[in-house]
């Protein structure tokens, strides 16, 4: 085949990105290969902590460059998720497991748009299942450590509703609280990681093909709207990015609330 | 192509509820924007008309599963 | 510091018309006013965790995810079970008016 733009033939049909091409490998086999999330998922935790410890290790009141951007990234997370929302009583405990799910996230996510990663880990549905364990296994321990099994399950129908209901209630409350509630969790990330992502592949390699191995003048036009529409994308997604990331962490922060919380 | 149009009608059923949800919050944060001394009240009904407007896209994907 | 801090004072001090700055409505409105607290004290989740009335959307959406899917899925076993084909609906109808019910009462009872 030719991919000289002057062949008056379409040289080959446009092939759309399709979910396989999220599976990269790099060596080993089946299940032990590795794979390019595994490696941008290594960068994402050695740039994580070594930028943590390097900001915050000789820490001052005058802050430097590096702290003042830790500290405007810690702020909201301890002021604005785990305060407001743990309670002031013992929200200090969580901060840390809050804060660093926040800053993993934020730049798993921000990897599908830094150049030469541009692959979200998060954009393999392993990761979110395995962040989103983490804190199921987490939440439900201090669930079942605060108020017993029988509690826990007591707590999960609120007070006053009639008898007869209560049974279908509870099932209800059971599947949500260690089903849905988890699924749902994991889930949403993957889905913004991957559906963003796939978007911002279809709309390059589009571009890509029309530009060139089309002929014509319309296919140009197109070509150049499809790259336009790409760095459109690329900045929405640049905002989803930061919103899954915030957005997982406000409900990590809800589910341990509701496990320490005594009341209904 | 291939597929099922099961799917195709759940992404036409979600439009009208993605449409009343969004006129909800909309009428919900202009609410507490000109009252802010009424969230808790209006909240309550914000989220009972989500859940009424939710509901009907959740009927749709769980009947896109069913009637394949 | 306090030289810089002088000399943004002398900057503020020529425009005699702003000193009214409207702190409280802002203060107000974060801490949902004094009638807002009274009103929202009818339940507790409201005045002790403030945060948590961004997630209760969420919440909703996973009880009305689970609702018809659960009693959709015991329908399905029941249907299975005594060779009908009516009670899939039912269980979907039955799970969506529970899960909408429990929202309400969670949620939107004053």
């Amino acid at each position: 085949m030719s991919f000289s733009p002057l062949a008056a033939v379409k040289t080959e049909s446009f092939e759309p990105p399709n979910p396989q091409e999220f599976y990269q490998r790099f060596f080993g086999h089946g299940d032990w290969s590795f794979t390019r999330p595994m490696v941008l998922f290594l960068v994402v935790g050695v740039v994580v902590c070594t930028f943590l410890v390097m900001t915050t290790r000789k820490a001052a009141i005058v802050p430097s460059k590096g702290q003042w951007l830790t500290e405007q990234v810690y702020a909201p997370i301890r002021n604005g998720i785990a305060q407001d929302i743990i309670g002031t009583k013992e929200f200090l405990k969580y901060v840390p497991l809050l804060f660093a799910v926040f800053c993993t996230l934020l730049l798993s996510n921000l990897m599908s748009v830094i150049p030469f990663f541009q692959f979200p880990p998060t954009g393999r549905v392993a990761f979110p299942i395995a962040l989103t364990l983490f804190v199921y296994v987490i939440y439900q321990a201090i669930a079942f450590k605060r108020k017993g099994v029988v509690g826990y399950l007591k707590s999960l129908i609120p007070p006053g509703l009639p008898m007869w209901i209560r049974p279908m209630i509870l099932v209800l409350e059971i599947i949500t609280y260690f089903i849905t509630r988890p699924v749902t969790l994991a889930l949403r990330l993957f889905g913004n990681m991957f559906a963003g992502h796939m978007l911002l592949l279809l709309f390059i390699t589009g571009g890509e093909f029309m530009l060139l191995h089309q002929d014509g003048f319309q296919y140009k036009i197109f070509g150049i709207g499809s790259f336009l529409m790409a760095v459109l994308m690329t900045l929405f997604e640049i905002l989803i990015e930061f919103l899954q990331a915030y957005i997982f962490t406000l409900l990590a922060a809800t589910y341990i609330a509701d496990s320490i919380a005594t009341e209904h | 192509m291939q597929g099922n149009i099961a799917i195709l009608g759940y992404g036409l059923s979600a439009i009208g509820p993605g449409v009343g949800i969004g006129l909800i919050f909309a009428a919900y944060i202009n609410g507490v924007a000109r009252q802010p001394e009424a969230r808790g009240m209006l909240q309550s009904i914000a989220i009972l008309g989500f859940a009424l407007a939710e509901a009907l896209a959740i009927f749709g994907l769980v009947l896109a599963f069913v009637f394949k | 510091m306090s030289g810089v801090r002088m000399s943004q004072q002398h900057d503020d001090a020529p425009r005699p018309v702003e000193p009214k700055k409207p702190t409280e409505p802002s203060k107000y409105a974060q801490s949902g006013g004094l009638f807002g607290t009274f009103l929202a004290s009818s339940s507790d989740w409201k005045t002790e965790r403030p945060g948590m009335t961004e997630s209760v959307g969420v919440s909703a959406l996973s009880y009305l995810l689970s609702g018809p899917v659960v009693f959709a899925l015991i329908g399905y076993g029941l249907d299975r079970w005594l060779h009908t084909g009516f009670l899939v609906p039912i269980g979907l109808l039955a799970g969506m008016a529970l899960s909408i019910y429990l929202i309400w009462f969670r949620y939107g009872a004053e």
